[in-house]
């Protein structure tokens, strides 16, 4: 029985702190570690544990040093015997060694330092950048502004034009070959707004090639734009015109196109615009072959249509100033061919 | 006063010749890297029986191979070409074991078949063998970091800075862990009943 009344197997078994080792100061286990002499009144314990980490750090084994010969081999691999110098001062270490003895590389990398492969990846990167621009350029497959930029710093082929710009340089050589002024008028702003401004269409169209179009030509219409069939269509829309054949000698205009000025000539045309002009489409004489180039002589036959009205019918016709016919008023008519 | 049984053969050995074999080893004399070799070897291969148990062979081939690769590089003395060294073995050891981790193989029983070849005493030889297998078997109960840093303190005699460095922490935390360490192998041979 115990003082508070309670046998020894009554009280509860609380685990016993693990006391070994505890003895064991820093300062005897800094001498431990060193592999120091211990004091004389060291505890066992630290002599237990000095003897193990003496095993471990015993003598080398006899399989330690197998390796040996293939550790040589690679050694022999990574250094040729051609490459291996003579005995070089080496008493000092090859930090403080003088630099006429420097202490050769046993394996001679192919890639050159990071630093300097990065510098060389850049000026590599540039040199191919500029020559294949200068490539692309001669070839001619730049953008237009930088394609420009390359003909007047190395000489490169100018840009080429779009055959959209090119096509309103045609358009606008038709209407003026026509002495179309809707046409005309409208070729023109078109052209303009593709230019960039009045003053750049001659350059513009200079250099899209079609400069000849730009004068007007005797023969009234450029050679090299082909008959189509909207171009043939365009002077009998109307559906009795659409019957006409060898119309101007060329193609046939069956249905292809609707007529908007024909004025109210009934089953010709709707009209859209030119509802004063009646009779209009009639007292055009549909099987009569078209001389497009004497316009004005074929519209003397009209005598009450020789006005603008006339005109907007052959603008019309053309089809090339299709918005300004609509809306457009006789006035503004002339005074935009004014 | 008595003295504990240490030969640390594992330690620095070479001494003040160091620097002329380190340099002829740079110049690609293969006498004086066999030199070094043997001096680092056994200290490397028991830290990697700790550390890479299973393949320290080929942990150690892997790292002497950076060795030669990167000796023309170095500088310094005998321990801090021992801490390089150590360094790159536990990289390397560190690698195998997340590829140990990532293929998952059965051991087989370890071949003695070059040992059998060039043991010169038998006996020294087994008892020596048994004796370090059984230190590292007591160093197993310890915490990996602990056993670790007692391995390169002991067996590859780095000082405390060195092993700081190597395992990524601060002088302070390396003495503490390393007195916890025998602190717990004290405690686990007395349990054992191992005397001297």
């Amino acid at each position: 029985m115990t003082d508070l009344g309670a046998s020894p197997g009554e009280m509860p078994k609380t685990p016993v702190p693990d006391r070994a080792g505890a003895e064991l100061d820093e300062q005897l286990l800094d001498a431990i570690l060193g592999g120091q002499h211990l004091p004389a009144d060291a505890p066992e314990q630290a002599y237990v544990v000095a003897e193990m980490l003496a095993s471990l750090a015993g003598p080398a084994e006899p399989g330690d040093l197998a390796a040996e010969t293939a550790v040589r081999s690679a050694f022999a691999r990574a250094v040729p015997p051609a490459a291996r110098p003579g005995p070089a001062d080496v008493t000092q270490p090859a930090r403080h060694r003088p630099a006429e003895a420097p202490a050769p590389r046993r394996r001679r990398s192919f890639w050159p330092p990071a630093r300097l492969s990065a510098q060389l990846a850049a000026a590599l990167s540039v040199v191919v950048i500029m020559l294949g621009g200068a490539v692309a350029a001669y070839a001619g497959v730049l953008p237009g502004p930088i394609q420009n930029l390359a003909h007047r710093t190395i000489g490169a082929p100018a840009a080429h034009i779009r055959p959209a710009g090119q096509s309103l340089c045609v358009a606008y050589a038709r209407a003026e070959a026509r002495h179309d002024a809707q046409a005309l008028s409208g070729a023109y702003e078109r052209l303009a707004q593709a230019a960039g401004g009045a003053s750049h269409v001659i350059p513009f169209c200079i250099a899209a090639g079609e400069s000849e179009m730009m004068t007007p030509r005797s023969s009234g219409r450029p050679a090299s734009s082909p008959p189509t069939s909207k171009t043939a269509g365009s002077h009998g829309k109307a559906k009795g015109h659409a019957k006409t054949k060898g119309h101007r000698g060329r193609g046939k205009a069956k249905g292809r196109s609707k007529p908007k000025s024909g004025g109210k000539a009934k089953g010709h045309s709707k009209g859209k615009s030119q509802g004063k002009a009646k009779g209009h489409g009639k007292a055009h004489k549909p099987h009569r072959p078209h001389k497009p180039h004497k316009p004005h002589k074929q519209h003397k036959a009209h005598k009450p249509h020789k006005s603008h009205k006339a005109k907007h019918h052959k603008a019309k016709h053309h089809g090339q100033a299709k918005g300004h016919h609509k809306h457009m008023k006789p006035k503004q008519a002339r005074k935009q061919k004014a | 006063m008595r003295y504990p049984r240490r030969s640390s053969d594992t330690g620095p050995v070479i001494g003040a010749a160091f620097g002329v074999s380190l340099a002829e080893a740079q110049g690609g004399d293969e006498d004086a890297f066999a030199c070094l070799f043997r001096d680092v070897q056994p200290a490397l291969l028991r830290y990697l029986r700790f550390t890479a148990p299973g393949a320290a062979d080929d942990v150690a081939s892997e790292t002497w191979l950076q060795v030669v690769s990167g000796l023309a590089g170095f500088t310094g003395g005998e321990n801090a070409f021992r801490a390089w060294l150590f360094t790159i073995a536990r990289h390397r050891a560190i690698d195998w074991g997340r590829a140990q981790a990532r293929r998952r193989t059965v051991p087989l029983v370890e071949s003695d078949y070059v040992e059998r070849l060039t043991v010169p005493d038998a006996a020294d030889a087994a008892m020596e063998r048994i004796s370090t297998q059984a230190v590292l078997a007591r160093l197993s109960v310890l915490p990996p970091d602990q056993a670790e840093i007692i391995l390169l303190r002991v067996v590859a005699g780095l000082d405390a800075t060195d092993v700081a460095r190597i395992v990524g922490k601060s002088p302070g935390a390396v003495r503490v862990a390393a007195h916890r360490g025998l602190r717990r192998l004290a405690a686990a041979a007395d349990k054992a009943g191992v005397t001297r």
